[in-house]
């Protein structure tokens, strides 16, 4: 077999849309996809083709480099700038607007920006270069924090000085906790993010069902994969279900990966996070914990940022839900992936940016 | 550039010291770390973000999944 | 230590002209200047010229399946074959990166001059500089051609029913170069594609009737076909399916989740040719090593006016619009 083509598969897809159609009938529902790769999947295949009309899919808060709030990356010009640091990142933050500058245009300023595919590339760029200060930005949900987690034990075991990282880490349960606590997003049903989940374990969601009686589905990332998740979440909506249910089992597991949250356990420690466009949530983030906290950018650093959101940008009842892309008056006009305003035109991730890229 | 979830199935080829290995997918090689894995096996299929192996793949699972799907039609009668 | 170039090979003295006798006028032979003068004496035929200029910059300087200098040379002569044109002459300026060892460049040059004789063209004229160390990336190359035009393109013959054929597998250049990037975990067997398609070209034109062709090169297959479909009474209709793609260019795709459409080419051509006439075209292609995998993957479409639209392999259907920003720097 082949695990991805396999699981894109036209004839399993109008099965699935079939058996979808049939078991919601005409009720409307609101189903919330919560991570942007998820969201790209949705626009790249147009899956919303084969769902009914009245099933309406609604993007959610999981795009990292979204949320990030835009004083990160002022403080990250700041450490390009005015540190000197060689800063490390992945690639889409290069873009990401900052109040005076994204850290592209800061490139153009002199500053030593780097994108790379793996955080271990930092680690390794920092021992070869024993005269600059790297700094890594460690953003990203649950799915990446593990791997963060070990290049900083890993610094710390090797003794490396010159490196550090500049954390925003989030985490998913707590956001949809504030999203459901809040009552603003209208959502019948969530498809939970599959990655995240092979992480922190389908546990992670039982209470928040409960709590709220909303089902949710662990969605993976293939076409099939997005709609074998509507069709379980339809069954629940359709009959009044509220259970933590799995679509993606081949990659994810009640428990969820156990050393990697160990890894995440030893690094970091939850604190009440800022996310851009939905402000301080309980318990929404990581900090870097005191033992490790050598490698901590904002301890390491006296970093001076006076940081604004832009005006007239709506990212943050996107991220929530609560209006689409479309709805923003600056989308396609003013804010476009070329020239992006908010955050969600940036990534490949963000809804903006996926609705501007894949419009009619 | 999609990254942050972005997490793909590898078949391991090689296994390297330092808890490294070496995976396969459609002919690209790709070298990525197994610390938050137990040990791998060959032919293990692993699903790799940011060079970093996440999980291992339960190949069965994915089949049974297919299958389960497969025979949706059989319930629409169509 | 192998010798290196120095600010002293730009002076215009006796270094510089060492330095394009030792090394380009040696490497380029019956294919390079015949003379050290200011310009090249040309002669002039009947009808129309095609004139048009390039300049290469890429990283790393040499890359599997070419480098800059099989670059420079297939990219101006494609740009002339494209438009109808029989590539004739080319010009050949060099900055030169002090500290860019002379062997590399000798390398580079001597892969000018292969790719010169494959595409029957001559480097008529050239300019040598040199610029400090940190202040070019070892070579910047531009390259001006003059061909004279044989088959002029006519676009507004278009209509819906035309066949839309590709020369081979879609975006193998980018994605290869993209898995060279410093530190990149990525091992593959991907080739850049870079060849010169006047051969081929030429092949097609004498089998079908060529209303249009465009190399896809930078923006990869979706923003060449945009290009062609904006402002249009009609739209381009693709099929997912049967777009040729290779192996290693889907699997990278996958990896760091990039579209291959959107990837650059620098050995494949789009042709829009009228339906009757595909099969010969594509039997043209095939006679050259440089179109063994071409298809037809699409067609003009009285829907969608003015748009591209991909049929997916999902079964739906998906606007392709240009691309936004550069996704190659963009590692993930």
């Amino acid at each position: 077999m082949n695990l991805l083509k396999d699981f894109k598969n036209p004839v399993l897809a109008r099965k699935l849309s079939a058996a979808i159609a049939e078991t919601v009938g005409d009720r409307p529902f609101s189903i919330m996809e919560v991570c942007g790769g998820q969201t790209h999947t949705i626009y790249k295949y147009r899956l919303r083709e084969m769902l009914p009309p009245n099933l309406r899919l609604v993007s959610g808060p999981g795009c990292p480099v979204c949320v990030t709030p835009i004083e990160y990356i002022d403080k990250a010009v700041f450490l390009a700038l005015e540190k000197g640091a060689s800063i490390y990142t992945f690639g889409d933050l290069v873009r990401v607007p900052g109040t005076m500058m994204s850290l592209e245009k800061a490139q153009a300023e002199g500053a030593d920006v780097q994108p790379v595919y793996s955080p271990f590339q930092s680690l390794q760029a920092a021992k070869a270069n024993p005269e600059r200060h790297v700094v890594f930005l460690g953003i990203g949900f649950e799915t990446t924090l593990p791997g963060v987690g070990l290049v900083i034990r890993e610094a710390q075991r090797s003794g490396v000085e010159n490196f550090s990282v500049l954390l925003s880490a989030k985490r998913v349960p707590p956001v949809l906790d504030a999203l459901l606590s809040s009552g603003k997003a209208e959502i019948d049903g969530f498809i939970t993010p599959g990655h995240v989940t092979s992480i922190i374990g389908t546990k992670a969601y039982d209470a928040l069902c409960e709590t709220y009686r909303v089902p949710m589905v662990v969605g993976g990332f293939e076409p099939l994969d997005l709609l074998g998740a509507v069709h379980l979440l339809a069954g629940e909506l359709a009959g009044g279900g509220t259970r933590n249910l799995n679509a993606y089992s081949r990659a994810s597991s009640k428990e969820g990966n156990v050393k990697a949250q160990q890894v995440m356990e030893e690094v970091f420690e939850e604190k009440d996070d800022e996310l851009r466009g939905l402000g301080v949530i309980p318990k929404a983030g990581y900090g870097i914990r005191e033992s490790f906290a050598e490698f901590d950018a904002d301890r390491r650093f006296d970093i001076v940022t006076n940081s604004r959101e832009p005006k007239g940008c709506i990212c943050g009842e996107i991220l929530c839900g609560i209006k689409a892309p479309e709805d923003c008056p600056l989308f396609g006009a003013i804010c476009t992936p070329d020239a992006p305003v908010g955050s969600c035109m940036v990534s490949n991730e963000g809804a903006c940016n996926a609705a501007y890229l894949f419009r009619d | 550039m999609r990254s942050m979830c972005l997490a793909v199935p590898i078949k391991v080829v090689e296994v390297l010291e330092g808890q490294m290995a070496i995976g396969e997918q459609m002919g690209v090689q790709v070298e990525f770390s197994t610390a938050l894995l137990g040990a791998v096996q060959l032919g293990d299929y692993v699903l790799v973000h940011t060079g970093i192996a996440i999980e291992t793949l339960d190949e069965a699972d994915a089949q049974e999944t297919l299958s389960i799907w497969n025979e949706l039609n059989s319930t629409l009668g169509s | 230590m192998n010798e290196k170039i120095i600010l002293g090979h730009g002076s215009g003295g006796r270094m510089t002209r060492d330095l394009v006798r030792d090394v380009f006028c040696r490497h380029l032979g019956d294919f390079g200047p015949q003379s050290m003068d200011d310009g090249a004496v040309l002669p002039c035929e009947k009808g129309e010229l095609v004139f048009t200029t390039d300049s290469y910059v890429v990283s790393p300087l040499e890359f599997p399946g070419g480098d800059i200098g099989t670059l420079a040379v297939c990219g101006t002569v494609n740009d002339l074959a494209v438009m109808g044109a029989r590539p004739l002459w080319l010009s050949l300026g060099v900055i030169l990166e002090a500290g860019l060892e002379i062997d590399a460049l000798e390398r580079i040059v001597k892969s000018i001059a292969a790719k010169a004789r494959e595409a029957g063209v001559k480097i008529v004229c050239g300019d040598t500089k040199v610029v400090e160390k940190g202040k070019g990336d070892g070579i910047f190359i531009n390259t001006a051609g003059i061909g004279v035009l044989e088959h002029p393109l006519t676009p507004e013959t278009i209509e819906p029913g035309d066949q839309i054929i590709v020369s081979g597998t879609v975006g193998d250049h980018g994605m290869a170069l993209l898995t060279l990037r410093k530190g990149f975990p990525l091992k593959s067997d991907l080739k850049s594609d870079c060849a010169p398609l006047n051969g081929m070209i030429s092949q097609c034109l004498d089998e079908a009737g060529v209303k249009w062709m465009r190399d896809a090169t930078r923006g990869g297959v979706a923003t060449i076909l945009n290009e062609l479909s904006e402002g249009r009474p009609w739209g381009v209709l693709l099929e997912e399916n049967d777009i040729p793609l290779s192996d290693a260019v889907a699997g990278v795709s996958e990896l760091l989740g990039l579209d291959p459409l959107y990837s650059a080419n620098e050995g494949k051509v789009i042709f829009v040719v009228p339906r009757h006439q595909a099969e010969n075209a594509l039997k043209g292609l095939k006679k050259s090593a440089y179109g063994k995998k071409a298809a037809v993957i699409g067609l003009i479409v009285d829907d969608f006016p003015g748009k591209t639209v991909l049929h997916t392999q999902m079964g739906t259907l998906r606007t392709l619009g240009i691309l936004a920003s550069d996704p190659l720097p963009r590692i993930c």
